[in-house]
């Protein structure tokens, strides 16, 4: 609270354009202003209002790109005014660190280390990335050091990384400690099986005690070395009061140990060494193949951070020589100019000092039409150069660049995302209190009626209900499920999405590159003339064999695809953004615009070709026209390619009461006609990246649970928001960076297919529950009454787990839809 | 049933030995990559001639 207060006071000191509680919405979202700290910015001639410095910021970027100023100087005052102080924190007086955490085992963990490092004085931001393992800390320097952080941190309990943790080492160690629990299961399996079968009298006493020494000696390293991490979770769990399914599977293993080392030293009471390191093995492996799914998750998410940081070609003496050098994004400063060649993402933002090129923005607009960039032309960071090189003058860096600002947004609607915690922990704590509170009655209950019977019926009970159905249930399903996936090429990230995908009701998809390939695609063939529609289309194609246009690669691949032999064309030529003239078979034929198409002299055609093109309600530019020396011949309709498969995929989510809706940064006319064709009955068109953000929220508030699929840097914000959220990988991978699923394979059935992995582990979870719950309704008053033997007890709870586990193995299996 | 006095102790040396490779085999790496090697084969990016 104290550094929030700290953190207003300092901005508005040095802003001076923010003012506290207005009525209102804001500008760009519409999102309501009371109670928060407004965010003022002057755009042209009208002062207006914005709920956070993330809007104000785009809000300023698309006016800026609407207005399309050629004015250099007002430009510059305009990007100039607040742009530095527009960063949340001044970064003269804050530091902004990274610092890399070992040792959190979930999202509660996460949560702590932020209340912890946000309650230091001189701390003003920290959140802590637990899909990352990394805290972001904006701290002033003058009253707090980057070590006295890194102490907060492992005061709390992890692992600031201080110290250098060989990662290999660590992971040889993870595999060495399930190996250990599944060796020292199998030696105290044979140990203990003789006397499972054994009638009493058949091992002689002093067999049967040289055996169960054997066994505390073969349990003794599964205990304090294989399950180790069992303990170490169950301990941060109790600090933090969060009750997690580690709690009482380690209060089982406990129990049932010392119990068990009790009765061996003494030589009297029951032992239960075989069931302890059995559940061991168990939980520890099944938790293994998740925690390595995980991570080769983790490695491919790593690898997409580091690809997001940009470099930038940094021009040492524009204009005099072009000799450039490669600098990292971040270390560019004001007035750098920076080279951009064709092909690649513009590193910061800035304005065009020399060059002419189309760029494509789609990842701020979501438009798949490029936008041309000359001269005094503003230009975002992370468009993409398409045509020419391109110089650029740097007129923003650090916190105050639109990718700034869109990380910004990722970062609040990571925040914001509604947590959802994993079933088995939801029930954990019950399941604990209830275990605890049988316990203390039957040691009461026995006290009263036999006080020897007290202490083994209590331990009974512990053993009888150590977790197992309910602490393997969901982590071997979901690692079975997971192991599905990445056959399927389809990483996993986070295993809670698992649980969250089945439950999914919304499924938000983005247009460009996700649901389309952003290439275009024949759509129709408009005869105006009678004639074989195959023959017009391979004489189109065999002009289009010319042209290097988008169009005639649709055209020509188009004709391929019905097999028609393209006719010999000779005598071409091409004229640039107009059309191509040549002759087919002695005929002169014009393929293009339909100015150029149907020339001056049969420009009589041109007015009923106008009318044909309003009739019907073809855009501008989607179009082409072929003419012979007579006239027209025919019309050729361009739009998006679909991607394969993707009216499989929607038709298959609304089989599954999943309800699509196509959220595009593009026009209204593309959008719906990707609708309409996909059978997706809502379609919203021209959403912002934080629009799309607010609409999901909305979703949310509304009680849907939303999955979004997208592919794009503009999809960022929005895949941190949604519930769950599916990443192609074919796309950006600021995107790839913040999703729960990565769909390596960017094939569309395979969301699918996620989700039906999804909701088979999950029932098969529900079938586990329901079982471990009817088996410990049975076993539980058995054995706080006594007629449980050790060896029932422990036959048990071995039956249990394998079944949970054989079951769980079935999530594998998921059957073709 | 003597011979068992013996052979149960017997027992747990051999597995403290077996674990005490065990412990050899995974720190010297010898359980890594294990399905990399297999899947290598199968890489798009592995291809001949590249």
């Amino acid at each position: 609270m104290s550094s929030d207060l700290i953190r207003k006071a300092k901005v508005s000191a040095v802003a001076g354009a923010d003012a506290l509680a207005d009525s209102g919405t804001c500008d760009h979202c519409g999102d309501s202003l009371a109670g928060l700290r407004v965010v003022r910015r002057s755009l042209g001639p009208d002062m207006r209002s914005f709920c956070c410095n993330g809007c104000s910021f785009i809000a300023e970027q698309l006016f800026l790109a609407k207005a399309g100023t050629r004015d250099r100087e007002a430009l510059a005052t305009l990007v100039g005014s607040g742009s530095e102080e527009a960063a949340i924190v001044p970064s003269g007086t804050y530091a902004q660190t990274q610092l890399p955490i070992r040792g959190m085992v979930c999202s509660a963990c996460a949560l702590l280390i932020e209340h912890q490092l946000r309650r230091v004085p001189g701390v003003a931001r920290a959140n802590v990335d637990f899909g990352a393992q990394i805290a972001y800390v904006t701290y002033d320097p003058q009253r707090v050091t980057r070590s006295e952080l890194q102490r907060t941190i492992e005061r709390a309990g992890y692992d600031a990384g201080r110290l250098p943790v060989d990662e290999r080492r660590v992971r040889r160690i993870d595999l060495l400690r399930v190996l250990i629990a599944w060796l020292g299961m199998m030696q105290v399996m044979m140990l203990a099986v003789p006397l499972y079968f054994s009638a009493p009298g058949d091992v002689a006493p002093d067999l049967e005690q040289l055996m169960r020494i054997a066994s505390l000696v073969l349990t003794l390293p599964v205990i304090l070395f294989s399950a180790q991490p069992l303990y170490r979770a169950a301990w941060s769990q109790l600090r933090m009061g969060s009750i997690g399914m580690d709690l009482p599977v380690v209060l089982g293993i406990s129990a049932a140990f010392v119990a068990s080392a009790v009765a061996t030293i003494t030589a009297r009471g029951a032992v239960y060494f075989d069931s302890v390191t059995m559940f061991v093995a168990l939980v520890l492996a099944s938790r293994w193949v998740l925690a390595r799914g995980l991570a080769s998750a983790r490695e491919h998410i790593d690898a997409a951070r580091r690809e997001s940081t940009l470099s930038a070609l940094r021009l040492v003496a524009f204009p005099s020589s072009l000799a450039t050098e490669s600098v990292p994004a971040d270390r560019l400063k004001l007035r750098d100019r920076v080279l951009v060649p064709p092909g690649e993402t513009v590193p910061a933002d800035g304005v065009v000092v020399h060059g002419r090129s189309s760029c494509s923005q789609a990842w701020l607009t979501g438009e798949s039409t490029p936008v041309e960039k000359a001269n005094g032309a503003p230009i975002l960071a992370g468009s993409i150069n398409l045509d020419q090189p391109l110089v650029i003058e740097v007129t923003r860096i650090g916190q105050s660049t639109s990718l700034a600002a869109l990380q910004r947004m990722v970062d609040e609607a990571g925040r914001e995302r509604p947590q959802i915690v994993e079933s088995a922990n939801r029930v954990a704590g019950l399941f604990l209190w209830a275990v605890l509170g049988i316990t203390a009655a039957t040691v009461l209950g026995w006290w009263f009626v036999d006080a020897t019977q007290a202490l083994p019926n209590a331990i009974a009970v512990l053993v009888a209900t150590c977790p197992c159905a309910l602490s393997l249930a969901a982590p071997a399903a979901i690692a079975a499920a997971q192991s599905a996936l990445s056959q399927r090429r389809v990483l996993l990230a986070r295993t809670v999405a698992i649980e969250t995908l089945a439950s999914v009701d919304v499924l938000a998809c983005d247009k460009t590159g996700t649901l389309t390939t952003g290439e275009p695609a024949l759509l129709r063939q408009l005869l105006v003339r009678d004639g074989d529609p195959e023959e017009i289309l391979a004489a189109a194609a065999a002009l289009e064999t010319m042209s290097t246009h988008p169009y005639a690669r649709a055209l020509i691949s188009a004709a391929q695809s019905i097999r028609k032999p393209l006719p010999s064309v000779t005598d071409g030529r091409v004229e640039a953004s107009a059309g191509i003239e040549a002759s087919i078979g002695g005929r002169r034929h014009r393929l293009g615009k339909l100015e150029f198409a149907l020339p001056d002299k049969l420009a009589r055609g041109r007015a009923e070709m106008a009318a044909v093109v309003h009739r019907e309600g073809l855009g501008a530019s989607s179009y082409v026209v072929l003419a012979d020396e007579d006239g027209a011949i025919a019309i050729f309709v361009f739009g998006e390619r679909l991607r394969e498969h993707a009216a499989r995929m929607v038709e298959r989510a609304g089989a599954r009461d999943i309800d699509v809706v196509l959220l595009s940064g593009d026009r209204r006319e593309p959008v719906q006609a990707v609708a309409t064709s996909l059978g997706i009955e809502r379609a919203l068109a021209h959403q912002t990246p934080d629009s799309k953000r607010s609409w999901v929220a909305g979703q949310q508030r509304a009680g849907h649970i939303v999955a979004m699929l997208g592919d794009g840097m503009n999809d960022a914000p929005v895949i941190a928001q949604a519930d769950v959220s599916l990443a192609l990988a074919s796309g950006s991978t600021l995107a790839q960076a913040r999703a729960d699923l990565i769909v390596l394979s960017s094939r569309l059935t395979d969301v699918d297919f996620a989700f039906a992995a999804a909701r088979r582990a999950m029932r098969i979870v529900r079938q586990n529950l329901a079982w471990a719950f009817g088996y410990n309704i049975v076993i539980i008053p058995l054995a706080a009454f006594g007629y449980v033997s050790p060896a029932v007890a422990a036959a048990g709870m071995a039956a249990s787990s394998l079944l949970v586990v054989g079951n769980a193995l079935r999530a594998k299996r998921v059957p073709p839809a | 049933m003597e011979s068992l006095y013996l052979l149960i102790p017997l027992s747990v040396v051999l597995v403290l030995l077996i674990g005490g490779v065990l412990v050899w085999a995974v720190m010297s790496g010898q359980f890594e990559e294990l399905d990399d090697a297999g899947k290598r084969v199968l890489d798009e990016e592995d291809l001949p001639g590249r």
